[in-house]
């Protein structure tokens, strides 16, 4: 990503650091002022050398960078997560399995994973969840999310709403993915499932491509988008922050 | 000895060691290896993979992990050879031994501590009992011992004394003579003539339900193995029926396990589903009327070599009522209205001309929306693919090629096999009718002979053992068929084809005589080592199964001097 000579050290020094930022006062926003780990660095705008920041909430506001002692001088240089450290990130969810062995409880750094029992659930996360199905020691139950019904209702809402609704899961995309790979025999009518969370997740992304449009075209300041999981905010990221460091260096360049 | 529980005394014994496979070519032993290795990944045992080609490598793989390994599984492999005089092993080397040649070697049988069979005892095996063949020592000490003994006796005792003692003696040693001779009559009745027993991937596969780790890949891989055995000859039709019994069960107890209306599973699940289907190899990747003329029971059964034999091949169609253009495109792009009564259509035609057996039963898998396998279609691909004749692919490389193809994920592998097996099978096709048609089968007195040159098209292929045996059974079918001697209708084939062109060598094949309702019991293991004595040309039985063996150019002059027992096991 280029930067012109003298924002190019603002964005090394501001990107996934701590920054104290104040939302601005568009559209009704409170003020807050918060250190907030900023995701990254989506823009630069001249007259204030306000710092556009992206948060993982979703958020997209611009942060004005109170002096330079807050900021770290430790930086990444990455723009982008690869989906597959998405998916990591999505293995430590848990899920119930109803194991076929017994073992005593087993102490792990991330936390205990009680006594397991031949044939009484237990909730473990996914990665062992699959391990374990993999070895043909365990049996997965689908969470409760993944059930035809509730999966048509929630598309049904998503197609009708502008705004996003409220997921089923923060990693749901690649849970599916997961389950349905590994366990298929385990979950009932797997393929409707594995349509449904495709036409939620294709109404997402259009839904996100909109707004990301209008939010460059109308060279908005601030843009406010709940409930987005990290899997989408991912899509998006790259290109999104491309384009808007493009749009400034042509804005730049005319005046 | 026999495993009585192959869980307790096999399974939980090298759960926590580290072990050695040594698995044989074939595809039965290949898919043996599949279920033993899925078993294995689940319960994390350790266990290095050698593919073994014959005797020699057997032995060198032998040596070179005999310092690390304890325990060493052998499948398909090593029941026939008295292997601890073989390989020599330490004393703490214990070996595993699944393997379908018969007759197991007596001293496998009957050792106690270091060679375990994992082989059922019911087996069709008829081993003689212990006393017959082994005998005690002791009876030699006691001999010497009263005759020391009785030196220290006064002389007048000792005459009396003496006598007795002598008449006992030569009463001894005639028993012993007489012992003797009936032990050598007895083994040499166990051991002449070579058969096949229950396939080990289905021995494996029973491992597996005892444990209840047994899953549908893993039945889709016995099945494999035992069709396996059928394609290639191996067990009697009896046999193969009673074992497709018995996965049927299996089948069954799989299939009914979660399918119902609410409950229905994805598409991508692997169904197998019994199937009363046609005896056209690989007819659904490929147009019918190419199967028709490439399957050896519909291509010995007209006789495609001939004109009339095409003729009738044509009146068997429009009997049919099968458009040619129709049956010569791929199968998949027939008429719907076509294929929905194919099965029964052909029946009922087939019957007319004389093919009773055109049906046979099997087992076909179905996964995704596109793959539909039969048993038979994968054991062709994966045989395809273990023998390719590819210059840069060493033994090792075609044979992990071939175990991969097995799995599911490597679709783009099994039908590159398919194609593989489809030129396999033309070219086995166009060798047959060659010979035939130009008398390359020459009647030699005991046996009929055939020596493929070396100029014949796709020699290259038959330089391999399956795919010589493969045509070699297709040659003496069609050549029974086509010969009006009655005398050599009864004869057993030996045939040659050269093997590598700058050492001189050649693999011989001998396979039994043509009949109905033969045992598939081949006594040409005894026959080529005899005659190797004779012509004292150097030969290299060096492949597991004693009917294939390598030998110089020289041994086939000697075939002359062959001369088989009295004794023909071929009902």
């Amino acid at each position: 990503m280029q930067f012109p000579p003298r924002f190019e050290k603002l964005y090394r020094k501001t990107k996934n650091k701590n920054v104290t930022c104040r939302k601005t006062a568009h559209n009704n926003v409170h003020f807050c002022d918060t250190a907030l780990p900023v995701d990254d660095v989506v823009g630069f705008s001249l007259p204030s050398l306000s710092v556009y920041a992206a948060f993982s909430a979703g958020t997209i506001c611009s942060a004005v960078p109170v002096g330079r002692k807050f900021l770290n001088t430790h930086t990444k240089k990455q723009t982008d997560m690869d989906p597959s450290e998405v998916e990591f990130l999505a293995e430590k969810e848990m899920v119930k399995i109803i194991p076929n062995f017994s073992l005593d409880k087993v102490f792990l750094i991330g936390g205990d994973l009680g006594p397991f029992n031949p044939g009484l659930p237990i909730d473990v996360p996914v990665w062992l969840a699959l391990n374990l199905k993999q070895r043909q020691k365990c049996r997965i139950i689908p969470p409760e999310w993944m059930d035809v019904e509730k999966l048509e209702e929630m598309r049904d809402l998503e197609r009708k709403e502008d705004m996003f609704t409220p997921v089923p899961s923060p990693y749901y995309m690649e849970l599916t993915k997961l389950l349905l790979n590994h366990a298929s025999d385990n979950i009932p009518k797997a393929d409707e499932i594995r349509t449904l969370v495709k036409d939620i997740w294709d109404t997402r992304i259009a839904k996100l491509r909109l707004s990301a449009d209008s939010f460059i075209s109308q060279q908005e300041a601030y843009a406010k988008l709940d409930n987005l999981t990290l899997m989408e905010i991912n899509t998006i990221r790259a290109f999104l922050l491309d384009t808007l460091n493009c749009m400034y260096k042509l804005r730049s360049n005319v005046q | 000895m026999f495993i009585a529980d192959i869980r307790k005394d096999f399974y939980e014994v090298v759960a926590n060691q580290r072990v050695v496979l040594l698995v044989a070519p074939d595809i039965d032993a290949l898919c043996a290896c599949k279920i033993l290795q899925a078993l294995f990944h689940c319960d994390q045992i350790q266990y290095t993979l050698v593919p073994v080609t014959g005797w020699q490598d057997l032995g060198t793989a032998f040596l070179e992990h005999k310092e690390q390994f304890r325990y060493f599984v052998l499948i398909n492999c090593g029941a026939n050879v008295d292997l601890l005089e073989m390989l020599q092993p330490d004393d703490d080397s214990i070996f595993f031994i699944c393997d379908t040649h018969r007759p197991v070697d007596v001293v496998n049988v009957y050792n106690d501590t270091q060679i375990k069979l994992l082989i059922k005892q019911d087996d069709d095996l008829g081993v003689p009992s212990y006393d017959d063949i082994f005998r005690d020592e002791d009876e030699e000490g006691e001999d010497s011992g009263n005759e020391s003994d009785e030196g220290s006796e006064p002389s007048g005792k000792r005459r009396r004394f003496d006598e007795g003692a002598v008449e006992r003696r030569i009463e001894r040693q005639r028993a012993k003579r007489e012992w003797e001779a009936r032990r050598r009559e007895i083994l040499f009745d166990y051991e002449q003539y070579e058969y096949h027993g229950t396939s080990a991937a289905m021995m494996f596969f029973e491992l597996a339900w005892v444990l209840t780790k047994d899953t549908k890949d893993m039945l889709w891989w016995a099945i494999i193995g035992l069709t396996d055995q059928w394609v290639h000859d191996k067990i009697t039709n009896m046999k193969y029926v009673t074992d497709i019994a018995t996965m049927q069960r299996h089948v069954s107890r799989h299939s009914h396990r979660n399918e119902d209306e609410e409950n229905s599973l994805s598409i991508d699940c692997m169904r197998i589903s019994f199937e009363y289907d046609l005896r056209l190899t690989l007819y659904q990747h490929w147009s019918l009327y190419e199967s028709i003329c490439n399957s050896c029971y519909t291509s010995c059964s007209f006789k495609l070599w001939t004109l009339n034999g095409q003729k009738k091949l044509q009146e068997f169609l429009a009997d049919m009522g099968l458009p040619l253009k129709q049956v010569r495109q791929k199968f998949n792009s027939m008429d719907m209205s076509i294929k929905e009564n194919l099965r029964d259509v052909i029946e009922e035609s087939s019957n007319k001309y004389g093919m009773k057996d055109i049906r046979i039963q099997t087992f076909g898998v179905h996964f995704g929306f596109k793959n539909r396998f039969l048993a038979s279609d994968m054991v062709h691909a994966t045989a395809a693919l273990l023998e390719s004749a590819e210059k840069d692919d060493s033994e090792t490389d075609t044979f992990i090629k071939a175990l991969d193809a097995l799995s599911r994920s490597n679709i783009d592998r099994l039908h590159s096999g398919i194609e593989l097996a489809k030129k396999k099978l033309i070219a086995i096709q166009q060798t047959v009718a060659s010979c035939i048609c130009t008398n390359l089968i020459l009647s030699q007195g005991p046996f009929l002979y055939c020596y493929l040159m070396e100029g014949t098209p796709d020699v290259k292929l038959f330089s391999k053992p399956m795919a010589l045996t493969l045509l070699c059974k297709y040659l003496l079918k069609a050549f029974v068929l086509s010969t009006r001697n009655k005398r050599c209708k009864l004869l057993p084939l030996v045939m040659a084809a050269p093997k590598d062109v700058e050492k001189g060598t050649v693999i011989v094949v001998g396979i039994p005589p043509e009949s109905e309702t033969s045992d598939k019991k081949n006594f040409f293991g005894r026959a080529f080592e005899k005659a190797a004595e004779s012509t004292s040309s150097r030969t290299l039985h060096d492949h597991f199964d004693t009917s294939t063996n390598n030998a110089e150019n020289r041994f086939l002059d000697g075939k002359l001097f062959l001369k088989f027992p009295e004794r023909e096991r071929c009902e």
